[in-house]
């Protein structure tokens, strides 16, 4: 009986139901659409994180994490690499030779790192391939090939085939230098990363720094899912325990935290939103309950407990709390499925995300469990906004309302 | 049998500051189907008194037992489930829900009491018919007239019989055409239903209609008369 009242009561004064209504729907609908703004940037910059230069999990010989020198190759890594390419819930491995040194073209120089591939395996476990967007990845049997990031040729004043000079240390701590043509310049949205990365073929960096064979300095994992990170982690770390095992958040911290940040941030914020709406929906509660004096004092006056006529107006502020929540999360889904797919495209600040790791195309995203949590801060704020317009239906007199003016 | 009996009942108002005896020792017994009127003019503390009676104010002394329950001696919480178990209302305003229909407004009462929903329907249809207005079930009260919607306020009224009716100035609202088919209808009522009406009225043709006619003038009783049973029948 309450509900079906409490329902019809809503519709008393459609006008002013409407208008709380479609506010609660609209501020919904901004507050979902931003958070799925934000979450799909955070979600691309991992997933540029993870997908183009981290992998889920990296293995190194622990002393290379804290100097990379050429020397500190990881023992035993063909037999490692072959172990965890039978996990099951590895997607990808690849093993890496990594150096830090000194890039030179005729014109000036730069500080970069270079890293050393197996052009095909890399293939497998990034998708930095797919964002050449000049030249090629390592195609034909080329040696001394290098793939360079459009910022590094910007600086390096480096196009297709110009030859950069590569200076680095050797196994034994002597300078070494080999001279790479560049076949491929690529472009991500990590500007930073653009600007100081060099790939080349394995075996042509492994013979730079005088290794009998290839030098493997980092083996590199990339999952199935990559929720299963940290368990993952915690098994390899495990099974070679002579080795350092970091996580894509243990190597880049402010990523992970971005991440869990924008989650908390998401609540956050629509909290705010729900709670600037709430003395919205308070005010027109209590023009309901102040219009309808009269009605409440019969309702008194004839045996309406007072917990049920708490339960009633509260019952009709959370219908109204729900229908503009429902509104606003539908308006909001539907924004968001629309341009989950084209994108959006903020190319006019590219530039400046481009230089904090962001793409400047962002795809909004957004997860079915949010909404679950939503439609509990919908019913909590719906049942917080009706205490005081309650509160103040109960203080009424019968005996003087049912003779009131309204 | 005395369904309503008030014992030495006084009512105080602003009792620490410019205290007002609105009603002061009051004596009154109300019988079973009994159809009395209390009348007096404005300010005469009826108003007061009737509010007592039904458990909307708390007397400032004094006793008053409905069906042998003294109601001054219950709680809040226990004087609401008492009114709704046992006194029924009829507003001057008519107070009825607009939002729901006159069928709805009519079974509110029993609906609220959790009766069950055959036997509310068979009453309330009976009721709406017995006050001529069975046709109209489905109206919202905006589409009545004063009269149609004060007299489905005493259909939802007498629906969960109630052990008696307090109206408070019933007919006030009303022309006198409508006023006189509502006292009509009230009077068979309480003749066919055994239903025990009290009210509150300046309406002197409500006046004409009660068997029983109490005058209070500055919150007492100043005389008690029971009127020859063919005016009640008859009017």
């Amino acid at each position: 009986m309450l509900f079906a009242l409490s329902w019809k009561n809503i519709w008393r004064n459609p006008l002013r139901s409407a208008v709380v209504i479609a506010s609660i729907a609209l501020g919904l609908f901004c507050g979902i659409f931003a958070t799925a703004f934000m979450n799909g940037m955070g979600r691309q910059t991992v997933d540029n994180a993870v997908t183009r230069e981290l992998a889920n999990i990296q293995l190194h010989e622990p002393s290379f994490v804290e100097e990379p020198l050429p020397s500190r190759v990881i023992p035993g890594a063909d037999s490692i690499f072959a172990a965890l390419r039978a996990d099951t819930s590895v997607k990808a491995v690849a093993a890496r030779t990594g150096v830090t040194a000194m890039a030179a073209t005729a014109k000036t120089g730069a500080g970069v790192v270079v890293k050393g591939v197996d052009p095909v395996e890399e293939r497998r476990i990034s998708r930095l391939p797919d964002d050449i967007i000049t030249g090629n990845w390592f195609e034909g049997n080329r040696r001394n090939a290098a793939v360079i990031g459009g910022k590094l040729a910007e600086k390096l004043a480096a196009k297709l085939k110009t030859r950069i000079v590569l200076t680095t240390q050797n196994r034994e701590g002597e300078l070494t230098g080999g001279a790479f043509a560049v076949v491929g310049i690529f472009e991500t949205s990590n500007s930073t990363f653009d600007e100081n990365t060099v790939f080349v073929k394995r075996s042509d960096l492994s013979r730079l720094i005088g290794a009998e064979g290839d030098a493997i300095h980092e083996i590199v994992l990339l999952l199935k899912r990559n929720e299963s990170t940290d368990s993952m982690a915690a098994m390899v770390k495990n099974a070679y325990p002579g080795l350092s095992v970091r996580t894509w958040k243990e190597i880049q911290p402010e990523v992970g935290m971005m991440e869990s940040l924008m989650r908390q941030m998401m609540y956050l914020f629509v909290l705010v939103i729900l709670f600037a709406l709430s003395f919205g929906i308070v005010n027109t509660m209590l023009m309901a309950v102040l219009e309808r004096r009269r009605e409440f004092g019969m309702l008194m006056a004839v045996g309406m407990s007072n917990r049920r006529i708490f339960s009633m107006v509260m019952i009709e502020t959370v219908l109204l709390s729900i229908a503009g929540g429902v509104l606003g999360m539908a308006l909001g889904e539907g924004a968001v499925a629309a341009t989950a797919k084209t994108g959006i495209n903020l190319s006019s600040l590219g530039k400046g995300l481009a230089a904090i790791g962001y793409s400047p195309l962002v795809y909004p995203y957004i997860d079915a469990g949010f909404f679950g949590g939503l439609c509990l801060l919908v019913i909590v704020s719906g049942i917080v906004a009706s205490i005081y317009p309650a509160v103040k239906a109960l203080g009424l007199n019968p005996a003087d309302a049912v003779r009131s003016e309204t | 049998m005395s369904i309503i009996e008030l014992k030495d009942v006084t009512k105080t108002f602003n009792a620490a500051t410019v205290p007002i005896h609105a009603v002061g020792g009051v004596d009154l017994t109300i019988d079973e189907g009994e159809f009395a009127a209390i009348v007096g003019p404005s300010g005469s503390g009826k108003t007061t008194l009737l509010n007592l009676i039904g458990g909307l104010d708390e007397p400032t002394s004094g006793s008053i037992i409905i069906d042998g329950t003294d109601i001054t001696r219950l709680k809040p919480g226990e004087r609401t489930r008492f009114r709704l178990r046992n006194i029924g209302f009829v507003f001057q305003s008519y107070n009825l829900i607009p939002v729901l229909t006159v069928y709805e407004n009519a079974g509110f009462i029993m609906e609220l009491r959790g009766d069950p929903a055959a036997e509310r329907d068979r009453r309330v249809r009976r009721l709406l018919d017995e006050v001529g207005l069975g046709d109209r079930l489905e109206s919202r009260p905006s589409r009545l007239s004063g009269g149609q919607q004060q007299r489905v306020a005493v259909a939802r009224a007498l629906a969960p019989r109630p052990r008696f009716i307090l109206a408070d100035e019933p007919t006030a609202n009303l022309d006198s055409h409508s006023a006189e088919n509502l006292l009509e209808i009230m009077a068979r009522l309480n003749r066919e239903e055994n239903a025990t009406f009290l009210f509150s009225t300046h309406d002197p043709r409500v006046v004409k209609k009660a068997r029983r006619v109490i005058t209070i003038e500055d919150g007492a009783v100043a005389s008690d008369k029971r009127m020859p049973e063919e005016r009640a029948v008859h009017g």
